[in-house]
């Protein structure tokens, strides 16, 4: 084969390509919307420990890194925060044993630090504990009063910029809006109807051929732009060098210029290399982000050399703060504080001068917002962790109260369900196990099948595994054997819906066709627009029955055997086609294995993966399988199903050890996690043996709907609140086209707990945590948990920090209101109509009203059962996770089945015991008072 | 006389992190290189410690080799390119002389 070769691509450009991939890295691939995947968008500060590198966010990144204490404070009032965790937070991060700074204060001596946790913590943790009587009224009043002598200082109100910065700005958000559209028109992946010319060139030369008909620059602007990128290199990484040489950059700067560049629109930079990645070696898309940063350069360049005038973008508005209220406030706290614990005299407070007043004010704001924002974290963590390791220790059976292995069939559970560790399956698989005998697991929902899955009649193929992985096979789908005939019927409905809907968009959005259309069939269109409008459920029942009139429903099976594929236009990137036999053992082996149901298998065991369910909601990718690439995981769960239940497969099984009874009959549903539905497929095809064991699961899954829909409602306010069957409620959100949060997703997930269902079947865990099914005693050598920890695990910590950065900043790392979003190429959304790509969830995901987080934002922290010095092993020979908990991303704590002592990972490979009840988790309070009493 | 069968060429070995292929293999594409092998999910011990082989579900955090073969300039490309990449990222890279049977085999046409 040959190659054109690019003859352009010297040295100098190869090491402006290097430096572009390393200024990538400070932006995380964002994923289109139709698989959205959970990533942290501050992946590159997890080389730094989080202490530092949430502190380092503001000025890497450009957001915020910790919520403002404000928030916490806040918490703190209702009791989410314990005030023994904020004063052991307080005492690790702070050193309150040195009398470095002391403040003379109304006659005393007081060190700095007092002051600080009397104003900044103190009030929040005791407020509304004791009783105020008049007296404490009285003491807040003065020093409130005395507070108020706080002078003013100049930093309010009047910015700091210089004029030099100003005209930077301007000039940057003038190149940020130039690319935010060139960005939307050349991505488009079929929303347009007239497509980008030149495409197929490449974002960089495309433009240089169509800049200068940008209809956003005047006549004068268009000619000059023309003249400047004539005399620019052909090669991206080229123009780059030019253009950061004219701008007189020292080499030195270059790779934190470009990273400038990327930040200053993060959502398109984050799309723009997910494309890149995907692109293939060589091709013009490879090198997308040198693109970008070549236009953003040449726009730059051309209007500072003032080869063009900028043209004019009004900036937003910043409001102004109210900071010196807020001083006021922490100063009379600490002063009321002081007082309280007599270390002052109150009678003195009168008499304080504006000096120390400001004094004050000075110790309490050298204690920055990021430094007590990071102390409220750790408090808020160690409140919820402390909570959730007790019941742990509380619920863990004793040893001798394990259950004996199955005898006889009396024992035997009426069924073994396996769910995807997503946080949304702990409050199901509980309200199922309180019904009845059933014993639920928990493993990564694409069931250990990496494949490509095309469904029946579908022309389009979906990645069903985690982004971790790539796919290595694919599978499509095709009728069972009893639906061989009604196939057809099925694939020409398909084929003719696809068709009518490609004619009617096509009509409606013809520049000369769509007055006729209009004209012509106009009102047809009133009637889906009142039906969703007034009556959202029964519209979407009256639009399935007719879809299944055009393509009747059908059951369908994965079709698994290999064969080569027809040809396909090379859709496939070379995967091979089905499921060989050795690989289907594999797979299945690896699956039982790492779940850790290996014997005891009961006559129904269904592989239950699972999707959301949303009208009218770019977002509705976010509900749906994380551990499926963001799509629905029923056609993983059926292809693990389809391998189990294979007699070869299972022969060789045996072989291997793991003997699975022949009345033992897999299954595979899909759990709707919006309406807490679960379908399971097939269910008309099942033997007569099975019959009676299916009614029974189906009428025990119904009854554990209705008890999850009740137990979710509480969470679920405003919309569909008249309902009074709480599965009524949940259908009438998922189906209504206005409703902006149809379910909360993984909202307040917070902890990822590996071990046998023993560990946690006792306990409520308020579908905050992801359960991953270990048994460590089948799992010689460690291989399950070590796959268990650098996968599953690694995909909640993407979940977890995107949480977590989205409620902490919703503008920088979420994507903001969905009320004014804006839906740009079928890809992403904008805020207006050329703002950046959204990255994140949107602000009803993670909020229950605009700055009042429903998210707690916590780091993850793991909790596994299984010998120490085995968790050791695993975590010397992976740096991925030396990096997230040494960097203390993740917090792990093992629980020793020998000792039943609960360790916890220190950063440098430490453990600390702590045991609930016995250990250290949360050190008492040290008696606050004494130690004041002796400094002063 | 062996030497006289053979052509002079230049070979570069890089181990790298599996998720930062795409940009190895867009570079050396861009260098003019043809070909290349592809060692995935490779073990070994470094600056960071130990370095398991296969993660099962985990192809990002694995890590790749590739050796390719060129000529001087191809591959003095490549380590242009590497050169800053290196400064940010985990990896080896070695380059040594070899000897190849067929000339044209390893040159842009």
């Amino acid at each position: 084969m040959t190659r054109v070769q690019d003859v352009s691509f010297d040295a100098p450009a190869a090491r402006v390509a290097g430096l572009v991939r390393n200024a990538a890295e400070t932006v995380m691939a964002m994923w289109p919307l139709g698989s959205f995947i959970a990533a942290n968008p501050a992946r590159i500060m997890e080389r730094k420990p989080f202490a530092e590198a949430v502190a380092e966010v503001g000025s890497r990144l450009g957001g915020r890194g910790l919520l403002p204490p404000s928030d916490y404070r806040r918490w703190a009032e209702t009791g989410l925060i314990h005030r023994d965790a904020v004063r052991a937070a307080f005492d690790r991060r702070v050193d309150t044993t040195g009398t470095a700074s002391i403040i003379k204060v109304g006659g005393a001596l007081v060190p700095a630090w007092q002051l600080q946790w009397l104003g900044h913590f103190e009030p929040a943790v005791t407020g509304g504990a004791g009783v105020r009587d008049g007296s404490e009224e009285a003491l807040l009043a003065d020093a409130k009063t005395a507070a108020e002598r706080l002078p003013r200082d100049g930093r309010d109100g009047a910015g700091t910029t210089t004029g030099a910065e100003r005209d930077d700005d301007a000039m940057a958000r003038s190149v940020d809006k130039l690319l935010a559209r060139w960005c939307a028109a050349y991505i488009d992946t079929g929303q347009a109807l007239w497509p980008m010319p030149y495409r197929d060139l490449g974002l960089w030369a495309a433009w240089r051929k169509l800049a200068a008909f940008d209809p956003a620059l005047d006549r004068k602007a268009r000619r000059a732009l023309e003249e400047f990128i004539e005399a620019l290199p052909l090669t991206p990484e080229a123009a780059i060098h030019c253009c950061l040489d004219w701008l007189r950059i020292d080499e030195a700067a270059w790779q934190e210029t470009l990273e400038r560049h990327l930040l200053r629109l993060p959502g398109w930079a984050s799309y723009l290399k997910w494309r890149a990645e995907q692109a293939s070696a060589g091709s013009p898309e490879a090198a997308v982000l040198s693109d970008y940063l070549a236009i953003r350069l040449a726009y730059t360049t051309a209007l500072r050399r003032q080869a063009m005038p900028v043209p004019v973008v009004p900036a937003a508005d910043k409001a102004g703060t109210t900071a010196h209220a807020a001083r006021i406030d922490a100063v009379a706290a600490a002063l009321a504080g002081l007082a309280r614990n007599g270390l002052i005299d109150p009678a003195s407070l009168g008499a304080l001068s504006a000096a120390e007043v400001s004094a004050v004010n000075a110790a309490l704001e050298a204690f920055t917002e990021t430094e007590q924002s990071l102390i409220w974290l750790e408090a808020h963590e160690e409140t919820y962790r402390s909570g959730l390791l007790s019941s742990i220790g509380a619920a863990l059976p004793a040893d001798d109260d394990e259950p004996a292995p199955a005898g006889d069939d009396g024992d035997r559970a009426f069924g073994q369900l396996v769910f995807c560790i997503d946080v949304r399956s702990e409050p199901f698989r509980r309200n199922l196990e309180r019904i009845g005998r059933y014993e639920t697991l928990g493993f990564a929902g694409f069931f250990g099948v990496p494949v490509q899955y095309t469904a029946y009649a579908d022309a389009t193929s979906l990645d069903v595994c985690p982004a971790l992985l790539k796919p290595r096979y694919r599978v499509a789908d095709r009728p069972s054997t009893a639906c061989a005939e009604r196939g057809g019927h099925h694939r020409h409905g398909k084929d003719r819906l696809r068709q009518l809907k490609k004619v009617g968009s096509g009509l409606k959005g013809g520049i000369a066709a769509c007055f006729g259309f209009v004209e012509a069939v106009g009102a047809l269109f009133a009637a889906p627009f009142i039906g969703k409008t007034f009556w959202p459920r029964a519209y979407i029942g009256a639009r399935r029955r007719l879809a299944e009139r055009l393509a009747p429903p059908v059951t369908f099976v994965p079709d698994l055997e290999p064969r080569v594929p027809a040809a396909d236009g090379g859709h496939t990137h070379g995967l091979p086609y089905g499921l060989g036999q050795d690989e289907r053992v594999f797979f299945a082996e690896a699956a039982l294995s790492a779940m850790g149901l290996t014997a005891g298998f009961a006559r129904l065991v269904a592989m239950v993966g699972h999707s959301g369910l949303t009208e009218n909601n770019p977002y509705a990718a976010a509900l749906d399988c994380g551990a499926c690439g963001g799509n629905p995981g029923g056609p993983s769960a059926r292809i693990l199903a389809a391998v189990l239940n294979e007699p070869t497969v299972r022969t060789a099984l045996a072989e291997r050890g793991i003997a699975i009874p022949d009345d033992t009959l897999f299954l595979a549903g899909e759990h709707n996690t919006t309406t807490d539905r679960i379908t399971i497929y097939g269910v008309d095809e099942v033997a007569e043996t099975h019959r009676e064991d299916l009614a029974r699961l189906e009428r025990d899954l119904a009854e554990a709907r209705r008890r999850n829909c009740e137990e979710r409602r509480a969470r679920l306010t405003l919309a569909g609140a008249a309902a009074t069957d709480a599965r009524d409620h949940a259908l009438e959100r998922a189906t209504d086209w206005a409703q902006v949060r149809p379910e909360w997703g993984l909202a307040r997930n917070a902890a990822f707990l590996i071990g046998p269902r023993t560990m946690t079947d006792r306990l409520n865990l308020e579908g905050r945590t992801f359960l991953h099914s270990y048994d460590w005693t089948i799992d010689d050598g460690g291989k399950a948990l070590e796959v268990i920890l650098t996968a599953p695990m690694v995909v909640a910590e993407w979940i977890n920090t995107q949480y977590y950065f989205s409620t902490v900043d919703n503008d920088r790392f979420g994507s903001g209101s969905k009320v004014t979003h804006n839906v740009v190429g079928q890809i992403g959304v904008m805020q207006g109509n050329a703002s950046d790509l959204q990255i994140g969830l949107p602000q009803q995901s993670v909020m229950v009203a605009h700055g009042e987080p429903y998210h707690e934002p916590l780091r993850l922290m793991t909790v596994c059962l299984a010998p120490v010095t085995r968790v050791v092993d695993i975590i010397e020979r992976n740096p991925i996770l030396q990096q997230l908990f040494d960097h203390e991303w993740v917090a792990l704590v093992v629980i020793e089945p020998s000792s039943r002592r609960f360790l916890r990972y220190r950063p440098g490979g430490k453990w600390q015991d702590v045991t609930p009840g016995q250990g250290e988790a949360v050190s008492p309070t040290p008696a606050l008072s004494v130690r004041e009493r002796e400094v002063a | 006389m062996l030497s006289q069968a053979l052509h002079r060429m230049t070979k570069i070995e890089i181990v790298i992190e599996g998720e930062q292929l795409p940009f190895l293999q867009d570079l050396m594409s861009r260098a003019g290189v043809t070909g290349y092998t592809l060692i995935r999910d490779i073990a070994g011990m470094g600056h960071h410690g130990i370095h398991a082989g296969r993660l099962t579900y985990n192809d990002l955090g694995s890590y790749v080799m590739v050796i390719a073969v060129g000529p001087e300039a191809q591959i003095g490309t490549i380590l242009d390119g590497l050169r800053p990449f290196f400064n940010d990222h985990r990896g080896v890279v070695f380059v040594s002389e070899t000897s190849v049977l067929r000339a044209e085999y390893f040159q842009a046409a």
